[in-house]
């Protein structure tokens, strides 16, 4: 797949990233997921999502500060670029056309 | 349970790599808290299928081709020594270079000399370097220099080509712009070294072969002794193939790694050139953003 499209969790991960606003890390990012769109995806899968979007450079991350919850340990935060922003905008204004005026009853009742 | 928790613990920790070994642990750790062991145990595969997974995944984007071409090139640089010496020793003879039995013996005591010398871990790295030089020599040719600083620019080949400097760049972006270039000078020298080690290993497999082929005539000898009651023509093809076995080692090293070895040369001897350049460029500056080497190689383009 090209650097600009987007699968799926992909977009969905973008948007999380972007609703959870700078708490955006592993174990929150998989919560928000797995709650907004009702199915219970691993943390594997959401890192390795991350990590594609990442390397796709639609992410940053920075590493935080330690805490006690998580033994001492610090957590990876993420941020969308100006490029995965751009990209998202553009992929829900899209949809927004796509949907617009779409009836979804059924044609021959 | 707690073993198994550890067990998973330890197996995380054994795969990630430095960077994200901390926050990998801290969130399996903070999902323990809230969820349970059981839950644990399939995050942690998870987590480390993800890592897997990424691995494989750059390895293919970061040259997987490149090296599936270097593999086939040498392959078939073997097959033509072959063929040329077979022809040249009569019709026929090129078979009597078909003994899996030596080339077996020769393969298997170069990877035991490589295991015993820690030496290959570093093959992976050699071979997406040369991947990398193949890629990058096509650009080089074609637009002189400015097309390998703008392929580095573009592409996360930079982070890769560049990866000594790059990490004294991201160093510099905090430190005084006299320090920076000390810094910089560092990873340059650090670089080197990782370069001339590489080469190193190159040329020690390639006398690893040379040892490999002693090691598998006296082995040929012995398995021709082990099967006398044979016919003569396969105690021929026997004999044959335990003498043959003494210079295929040789073959192996002159024709498929010495080129190798000197090809890695070439490459970094020019990598470290591009970096001395950049650091003459880039010493007294305190930010190194990307673009500064689009804004370099067009200042190269235009000086060639």
């Amino acid at each position: 797949m090209g650097r600009d499209s987007l699968g799926f969790l992909e977009e969905a991960v973008m948007l999380v990233v972007a609703a959870l606003g700078d708490a955006a890390y592993g174990v929150k990012i998989r919560e928000e997921l797995s709650r907004r769109t009702g199915k219970d995806y691993s943390l594997g899968a959401t890192y390795t999502t991350l990590d594609r979007l990442h390397d796709k450079e639609l992410l940053i991350s920075w590493v935080g500060e330690p805490t006690a919850e998580r033994g001492g340990r610090a957590k990876r935060f993420f941020k969308l670029t100006e490029r995965g922003s751009k990209l998202l905008d553009e992929r829900l204004k899209a949809r927004q056309d796509l949907t617009a005026g779409v009836s979804l009853k059924p044609v021959l009742s | 349970m707690s073993a198994a928790i550890d067990a998973a613990r330890a197996c995380v920790a054994w795969m990630a790599n430095d960077a994200e070994r901390e926050d990998r642990l801290g969130d399996l750790e903070e999902m323990l808290g809230r969820t349970g062991e059981q839950r644990y145990l399939r995050e942690a595969a998870a987590v480390c299928l993800s890592i897997l997974l990424r691995r494989v995944r750059r390895a293919f984007t970061n040259g997987g081709i490149d090296m599936a071409r270097i593999i086939l090139w040498a392959a078939f640089s073997v097959a033509g020594v072959f063929l040329f010496l077979g022809l040249g020793g009569g019709a026929g003879a090129v078979f009597v270079y078909v003994q899996p039995f030596e080339w077996g013996v020769i393969l298997a005591a170069m990877l035991g000399f490589a295991v015993a010398g820690r030496r290959l871990g570093a093959w992976p790295g050699i071979l997406a370097d040369l991947g990398r030089a193949s890629r990058l020599d096509g650009r080089i040719r074609q637009d002189r220099r400015a097309a390998y600083l703008t392929e580095a620019a573009e592409h996360a080949v930079a982070s890769v080509d560049f990866g000594h400097l790059g990490g004294v760049l991201k160093i510099a972006r905090d430190v005084a712009p006299g320090e920076a270039d000390r810094l910089m000078n560092g990873g340059i020298a650090l670089f080197r070294e990782a370069c001339r080690q590489r080469i190193a290993i190159v040329e020690q497999t390639a006398r690893d072969a040379y040892a490999g082929s002693a090691i598998a005539l006296i082995f040929g000898l012995i398995h021709m002794l082990e099967n006398l009651e044979e016919p003569l023509p396969v105690l021929g093809h026997l004999l044959g193939g335990a003498l043959c076995a003494s210079f295929f080692g040789v073959i192996l090293g002159r024709a498929v790694l010495a080129p190798i070895a000197s090809q890695l040369a070439t490459l970094y001897d020019q990598q470290s050139r591009e970096m001395d350049a950049l650091r003459l460029s880039l010493g007294g500056r305190e930010q190194f953003p990307v673009e500064t080497f689009e804004v370099l190689a067009s200042g190269l383009a235009s000086a060639g």
